[in-house]
């Protein structure tokens, strides 16, 4: 699994990413998770199954969705909630929710 | 508070959301945006070379080191800073290509074409005949001038004009038709023959047009009438101090403010204004402007006030708990933790110093810039933490510290009320717990 998470840096998030990557590690998962820059999120959907964007960038998501529409992954923004505790395991569970309802709608 | 509050959210959802959004989501912006963000590893590479050429208080200890330094490192700067203009058409013409969806390598071209046809073949100067000076005018030379920093509004305005164009040709099918049967590759710039050749010919006569005028030139006339009164707002501490309220108000509500309102009004002038301090700096000239791109360094910091306030204040266990996450990042200017964990996104508590400490702190610092003269020249990554980063960008002028103290602890001391005050609600919800 491949998941990418935006912001408007890739900074803020890439705290959040090493905390999904201890989750992800604790659960036994091999799974791929980087940040990058909004700007740069073209370059970086090859092969993605889920991508976030940070809470900060919310206005983006009508951006992002017309980029990752088009290669069917699925893309939201990250709940405040889970972003304010920089909680690496609630915020795989939602990638993973979010991975889920999306193959369920397209079937 | 709480009526006030959704007050205040629901005219940010009907009129600034709106605003941002247009910002953020509108080619031409973010091609100038993009574009002009591109030149920064030139300037940046220019900025090296020239704290190297001339590396503070070398010349002093060590004159033939600071003289090797000097030849060495002295061109670098000609082919960087000194032909800017190029770069910011260059990464503009790239972007906008790509916001109009036409082909990105053909939008260069085209913007590099329209760029010099209205850029003048020839320079006026003065030859040395024995003891007598002539004027004269050289022809079939590109006064590099005219691609410096003070091109890059004409460069920007060009690229923008010539690809609209250009897309607009494109996609109305303008092109010639040739057989299926020949190859995508060879058919390529058939299509785009059309399209630029048109867009070439408009520029060849916007070129006659202006020599018609006094200006002489497209360059000279933007310069007089665009440039000047947008680096003379760019250079406004009180412009600058309301975008970034208004980039604080946006914060509140938990949304990027800083990079929706300062990066696509202020930077794109700040940085014109920021390369024209470095070239003038480079000349050994007086620095034409106080503001520019790199006035920043002085700012972006401000948030380690109340985040220090709370790591040093702070006595519940809430508190004591965040300092983990959020006092390292923010050494390193990153304060999405905290903007997010104390929650500082939509807590009354605090909304009085979020929106006005900041504005204040940029204030303050442009006060005591202008009394100091401890102006910066370079912009530094932004994640250089503070005292490093403003001594950088200050050349090591040590009243660049001093600011950059002086401002923090104002902001310490504005917000150390409030975080009292969150902190004893912090209390008051764990003693609650505990019962």
């Amino acid at each position: 699994m491949k998941i990418r998470l935006f912001c408007v840096a890739g900074m803020s998030t890439s705290l959040l990413v090493n905390r999904m990557r201890e989750a992800a590690a604790r659960g036994g998962e091999d799974i791929d998770i980087r940040a990058y820059a909004e700007s740069d999120m073209e370059k970086c959907l090859d092969g993605v199954d889920v991508a976030l964007l940070g809470p900060q960038s919310r206005l983006a998501l009508k951006k992002a969705r017309a980029l990752c529409g088009p290669k069917n992954i699925p893309v939201d923004v990250i709940p405040v909630s889970i972003y304010s505790e920089m909680n690496g395991e609630k915020a795989l569970a939602f990638a993973k929710e979010l991975q889920d309802n999306y193959r369920r709608e397209n079937k | 508070m709480n009526g006030f509050m959704n007050k205040l959210e629901a005219a940010l959802d009907k009129y600034m959301t709106p605003v941002a959004e247009v910002l953020n989501n509108n080619i031409v912006i973010s091609g100038i945006k993009d574009g002009m963000m591109s030149t920064l590893p030139a300037t940046m590479i220019a900025s090296v070379a020239l704290i190297l050429s001339s590396f503070p208080y070398l010349d002093q200890f060590c004159p033939p080191l600071s003289a090797a330094f000097k030849t060495f490192f002295g061109p670098i700067n000609a082919a960087t800073l000194g032909i800017i203009a190029l770069y910011a058409l260059l990464g503009t013409a790239y972007y906008y290509s790509e916001g109009r969806q036409v082909d990105k390598f053909y939008g260069i071209t085209t913007a590099v074409i329209c760029f010099l046809l209205v850029t003048p073949f020839e320079k006026a100067t003065e030859v040395a005949v024995g003891e007598e000076k002539i004027a004269t005018v050289v022809s079939g030379v590109i006064d590099t001038g005219v691609l410096g920093a003070g091109g890059i509004f004409p460069a920007l305005i060009v690229a923008i004009l010539s690809i609209s164009v250009f897309a607009w040709l494109e996609h109305k099918n303008l092109t010639i038709k040739l057989p299926d049967t020949v190859p995508p590759n060879v058919m390529k710039p058939f299509l785009a023959m059309i399209p630029m050749g048109a867009t070439v010919l408009l520029f060849m006569a916007i070129r006659l047009l202006f020599q018609l005028t006094p200006y002489g030139t497209l360059s000279e006339c933007i310069s007089t009438l665009i440039t000047k009164p947008f680096l003379n707002l760019s250079n406004n501490i009180w412009v600058f101090m309301f975008l970034l309220f208004i980039a604080q108000v946006l914060w509140f509500f938990g949304l990027h403010g800083t990079n929706l309102i300062l990066t696509p009004i202020w930077q794109p002038a700040a940085l014109v204004a920021m390369a024209m301090n470095l070239e003038a700096y480079n000349a050994g000239a007086a620095l034409p402007f106080l503001m520019t791109a790199a006035f920043r360094v002085y700012t972006n910091h401000c948030k380690l006030s109340e985040i220090v306030a709370l790591c040093v204040l702070g006595k519940s266990q809430r508190a004591k708990a965040m300092k983990k996450t959020i006092l390292i990042p923010a050494i390193f200017n990153i304060h999405e933790p905290f903007v997010f964990g104390l929650p500082a996104v939509m807590n009354p508590t605090i909304f009085i110093p979020w929106i006005l400490s900041e504005p204040l702190q940029a204030g303050l610092a442009y006060l005591l810039m202008k009394i100091t003269g401890a102006i910066p020249i370079y912009d530094v990554p932004w994640t250089t933490p503070p005292f490093l980063k403003q001594l950088i960008a200050t050349n090591f002028n040590p009243w660049a510290v001093v600011i950059t103290f002086v401002t923090f602890a104002f902001g310490f001391l504005l917000w150390m009320p409030f975080i009292k005050m969150l902190d004893n609600q912090f209390l008051k919800e764990e003693a609650e717990n505990q019962q």
